[in-house]
């Protein structure tokens, strides 16, 4: 009997210790599994390193490599380029960097000046494959419309698009990315309400593998998500050298309440703080130390800071050479006011301000939606129907739209002006007679002044009239590119035109439009940023309450890349068993 | 009757025979399925804090990527702010993992860098990777 039940326990205890023994050794193959990925992820980032770093020397070099061992782990990494054409094999290269036009290739057509590569590594029975497009003369991500450091926290209503360029408005996807790898939860959030939303035309992605690393949940993105993706982080420029090296030019004459223009290069040292406007007419400003404009900024130019940056109101700074309209070491910060509010409140007042109010908001929401009934060369002539629309809102020599009086603006922003004095009153004066300039008259004489102002960035005064009259559909479609900025909702929004680059923390706040790219490349030695009770690290970002991110790829493009250098332009990452 | 409803001698002797064998082997494999266990746990945490310096050494523009040895463990002190933080150690759960890091020229725009990470004195991961310049 005691033999039976001896015999009946060690069965059970055997059973226990068959289960921990398949448990565990579970556990150990998993987490050598992921060491074993780990490495061939690297040894595939070592594999298209090596080839750049070949092509930057040579670039009609197609040797590749052939099972390539790096010296101080496992695993080996390969690269064949097909150099004799069709037919193809799956896993080979194609370079065309020197080629003029598309040539085949084993994934589709390989455009003039780029490199359709893909990298096969092998460790300890995995394999590994990076397909990666390479184009000279470009080094960031492009599009990636926000490439962090670290963490991307986006709160309340917050839309991420992107067009091709200004020129060009073509909707292109723009992609958010947190190069931060830890291996941890929430490194990409969005928190809001049901009312709220977040809307991201491309890829969110996280360098991070873990699976809770990007929770969107309630946002919409079309392009999806992907974790343990590995993008090639942006080149950094040397800001705090760059600075030092333009000491020996003058300061700028401040005007700390009214407008400073700046029409060439000039080197301060900070803290600075404007409570004016800044106008960049060419010039670049560098700056040793913080900087903080409370006014708008607009023009063309280059802001180089080694402290902080914080801008209240608009800032329209179009790039010059370098494509760049701010270079911050420290962290940025962009604060909007939420102008439309403001308004309603005006309104609720006022019955004549209301009115004006309601027409402005009809009057804005007809212009778009015949902007998209029609091509430019249906829209675009005198006396059209659009043209009708810009005269009810800004005025003109000729009868507004039926139902409408001219110059619906104008009135507006009068009636706004005669509010009590405030910030928030100054603000939304500048806004309503920015837009009133937009769509403003422009007298035949003038033609020629406002194109050429329009094009160097410094003013739109009267650019939709000079379209319409012209019928120049090629300012048409850059305007119409641009719509999305026009509507009522962004009546109350401040804007930033430009790239953002910092060393430290980035956070954009309540209705600010960004029209260009942020690069938040945190240095340790930076100081992190406090938004309300959170504390952001260097490399962090934080998006709340009405952001809108419009990507423009091309300005991305050009902006960090010096001519002639071979960059990543996308890249995929997947492992296989 | 009594005698035969009584457990034999050998019938005892066997049965706490085959009973401590069981458990002996039971004590084993379970001290064995734990130590695997806390092995397989503290790799992925080597694991994940090399990835976390190495990626943080990539951020690094090429040029202040310092060539050398620089070893957590003596510790080697950092160069121009090379390597970054977390060097020289990293602590998790209590464990202390300390970072090695070398750097070498392959060719003049193609640098490698190879981070281990050591713990329990014995036991270490290593990852390698290149880095290019202007990348």
């Amino acid at each position: 009997m005691a033999l039976v039940v001896v015999l009946v326990t060690a069965l059970v205890l055997f059973s226990m210790a068959k289960s921990l023994v398949i448990l565990s050794h579970g556990e150990a193959f998993r987490t050598l599994r992921y060491y074993h990925e780990t490495n061939v992820h690297y040894l595939l980032e070592a594999g298209v390193a090596d080839v750049r770093a070949n092509l930057l020397l040579q670039p009609d070099w197609k040797v590749g490599f052939d099972h390539q061992p790096l010296t101080n782990v496992p695993g080996s990494y390969t690269v064949v380029f097909n150099t004799t054409g069709a037919p193809f094999h799956p896993d080979e290269s194609v370079s065309n960097l020197q080629g003029t036009s598309a040539v085949p290739g084993p994934r589709g057509d390989v455009p003039a000046g780029c490199v359709d590569l893909l990298v096969v590594a092998r460790s300890r029975g995995l394999e590994g494959r990076a397909q990666v497009l390479l184009r000279r003369g470009v080094e960031v991500a492009s599009n990636d419309s926000l490439h962090a450091s670290g963490k991307i926290k986006m709160t309340g209503n917050v839309t991420v698009a992107g067009i091709k360029s200004a020129e060009d408005p073509e909707p292109v996807p723009a992609g958010i990315h947190s190069a931060r790898s830890v291996d941890a939860a929430d490194q990409i959030t969005w928190t809001g309400s049901a009312a709220e939303t977040a809307s991201i035309s491309g890829r969110v992605t996280s360098a991070s593998l873990n699976p809770a690393a990007i929770s969107l949940s309630g946002t919409h993105t079309t392009g999806g998500i992907g974790v343990g993706v590995s993008t090639t982080a942006p080149s950094r420029p040397d800001i705090v050298g760059t600075v030092a090296s333009q000491s020996s030019l003058p300061p700028p004459a401040w005007n700390v309440t009214g407008i400073t223009v700046l029409n060439e290069d000039h080197y301060a040292t900070g803290p600075i703080s404007l409570q004016g406007d800044l106008q960049l007419d060419g010039g670049n400003l560098y700056i040793d130390g913080d900087l903080e404009v409370n006014g708008s900024i607009s023009g063309a130019g280059s802001l180089y800071v080694t402290g902080k940056t914080s801008f209240k109101g608009d800032s329209q700074v179009l790039s010059n050479t370098s494509g760049v309209a701010l270079f911050s070491q420290g962290s940025v910060r962009l604060e909007g006011l939420d102008g439309l509010e403001y308004l309603q409140a005006l309104a609720a007042g006022d019955p004549l301000l209301a009115a004006d109010l309601a027409d402005v908001r009809t009057l804005l929401d007809d212009f778009q939606h015949t902007l998209q009934s029609g091509t430019p060369a249906d829209l675009l002539f005198e006396g059209s129907h659009l043209d009708q629309v810009r005269r009810a809102l800004a005025g003109g020599t000729q009868s507004p739209l039926t139902g409408f009086q001219s110059d619906t603006l104008g009135r507006l922003r009068d009636r706004v002006a005669a509010a009590p004095a405030s910030s928030t009153r100054d603000f939304m004066v500048e806004r309503v007679s920015a837009m009133r300039d937009l769509f403003g008259h422009c007298w035949a004489t003038e033609q020629d002044q406002v194109l050429a102002d329009w094009l160097a960035g410094s003013s739109t005064r009267g650019i939709w009239d000079v379209a319409i009259d012209l019928s120049n559909l090629e300012i048409g479609e850059q305007l119409i590119g641009q719509q999305s900025r026009m509507g009522f909702d962004r009546l109350g929004s401040s804007s930033f035109h430009g790239i953002i680059y910092t060393n430290g923390a980035f956070s954009a706040a309540h209705h600010i439009d960004i029209f260009g790219a942020v690069i938040v490349d945190g240095k340790a030695d930076q100081e992190g940023l406090t938004v309300g009770a959170q504390t952001l690290e260097p490399g962090d970002v934080n998006l709340e309450n009405g952001v809108d991110l419009l990507f423009n790829q091309d300005l991305l493009s050009k902006s960090l890349a010096p001519p002639g250098n071979v960059g990543v332009t996308s890249l995929g990452l997947w492992l296989e068993p | 009757m009594k005698g035969r409803n009584a457990l034999s001698l050998l019938e005892v002797l066997i049965a706490l025979a085959i009973a401590s064998l069981a458990i002996l082997t039971m004590v084993g494999v379970f001290a064995g399925g734990l130590q695997l266990l806390t092995a397989g746990k503290e790799l992925a945490v080597s694991t994940g804090v090399g990835r976390e310096l190495m990626e943080q050494m990539k951020l690094l523009p090429f040029a202040e990527i310092a060539e050398g040895t620089f070893d957590g463990g003596l510790p080697t002190p950092p160069v121009a702010n090379f390597p970054p933080s977390p060097y020289p150690t990293r602590e998790v759960s209590g464990m202390r993992y300390t970072y090695r890091v070398i750097v070498s020229v392959v060719r003049p725009n193609l640098k490698s860098i190879t981070t281990e990470v050591l713990w329990r004195n014995s036991k270490k991961t290593i990852l390698q990777t290149y880095v290019v310049n202007g990348g």
